[in-house]
């Protein structure tokens, strides 16, 4: 019997779309607000596969060093198949951000690119952040502003909503409140902590495959879309994309679609 | 780069030296020692597995 051809892994549809459209060009933002010098030691915290430490790659050189944690083995493995970027070498690394597998002062700099917002225990994690930053080392935590600000997200959470009875994209935007970041970054023990807001329109080339790959990108990161099987999720994205078409076709771009987000970097020193 | 195998010739052993060099425990931040595939730790005992290259430094209740 022929066997079905597999097809790509949530993993890497989410490289090979969510990241492609979506998160190089924000890790180039990150990485204007970090001015990366040669020869600094990076910790891509959340890495996923690792979009972040790629582009740090080049700017930490080739005598830095970058390690790529996350605790999802599936996207490392992604990241670590991908040809290696010019500069730093990247070190792949599972491990939980509260309990980091690294020593005191071991990294110059910490990027953490909409990981923050997943993780279960948020001060402990900023905790070891902190603890692993060399003295004057800073870390940077990049995190979308509210859903408020996200039409686009607003009108697809709001059909999610009503098919799961959860709006489950919420979780992406959960941590949109600058003043609540700054103390919870500040509590953590960093100095000097400001938060920067920055916008930046994204484009995806298909509207008509957005909401189902953008879904399926999600079921890494949303526990009540992983829960879906594939035809559950074709099912939703089906149903999700007739109900919030409307609302989608308002950000029409040619054949694809273009719509702007807001960021907030919280930066903190050591 | 300079990589270790572990004795025994595993490939999913595969580590390179300057990650082991800084890798320590996530729980009591001991130093850890190659055994094999596994990386454990000289204080409290506790290993993490090398998975496709990989260390899983995920605390085993947690795994």
């Amino acid at each position: 019997m022929r066997q079905p051809v597999p097809g790509p892994s949530p993993a890497e549809v989410y490289e090979d779309f969510l990241v492609r459209w979506q998160f190089r060009p924000w890790a180039a933002v990150l990485l204007a607000e970090a001015a990366l010098r040669p020869g600094e030691r990076v910790l891509d915290l959340a890495a996923g596969t690792g979009i972040v430490a790629r582009e740090a790659a080049p700017f930490a050189g080739s005598t830095g060093r970058i390690v790529a944690s996350d605790v999802n083995p599936a996207m490392l493995a992604v990241g670590r198949a991908l040809p290696a970027p010019a500069g730093a070498a990247i070190e792949w690394l599972e491990a939980d951000a509260a309990a980091l597998p690294l020593p005191d002062a071991a990294v110059d700099v910490v990027l953490c690119q909409q990981g923050l917002q997943y993780f279960p225990d948020k001060p402990a994690a900023l905790a070891e952040a902190r603890r692993v930053l060399a003295p004057g080392g800073r870390a940077l935590f990049a995190l979308w502003q509210g859903l408020e600000r996200h039409p686009m997200h607003a009108a697809l959470n709001e059909a999610v909503r009503r098919r799961l009875g959860v709006g489950a994209l919420a979780a992406i935007f959960a941590m949109g409140d600058p003043d609540g970041l700054r103390s919870l970054v500040d509590g953590a023990g960093f100095a000097d902590v400001r938060v920067v807001p920055r916008d930046l329109t994204v484009v995806f080339p298909s509207r008509a495959e957005f909401v189902r790959r953008a879904l399926a990108s999600m079921t890494q990161l949303l526990p009540e879309l992983g829960s879906l099987d594939a035809a559950g999720l074709a099912d939703l994205a089906r149903e999700v994309e007739a109900e919030a078409g409307a609302d989608l076709a308002a950000f029409a771009w040619g054949d694809g679609i273009a719509f702007p987000l807001a960021v907030n970097i919280a930066v903190g020193r050591a | 780069m300079s990589e270790h195998t572990a004795a025994g010739g595993d490939a999913s052993a595969v580590i390179s030296a300057d990650l082991l060099a800084i890798l320590v425990c996530p729980v009591d931040k001991g130093d850890l020692r190659l055994e094999g595939p596994t990386l454990v730790c000289t204080g409290c005992g506790r290993n993490y597995p090398i998975e496709d290259g990989i260390p899983n430094m995920l605390v085993e209740d947690d795994r």
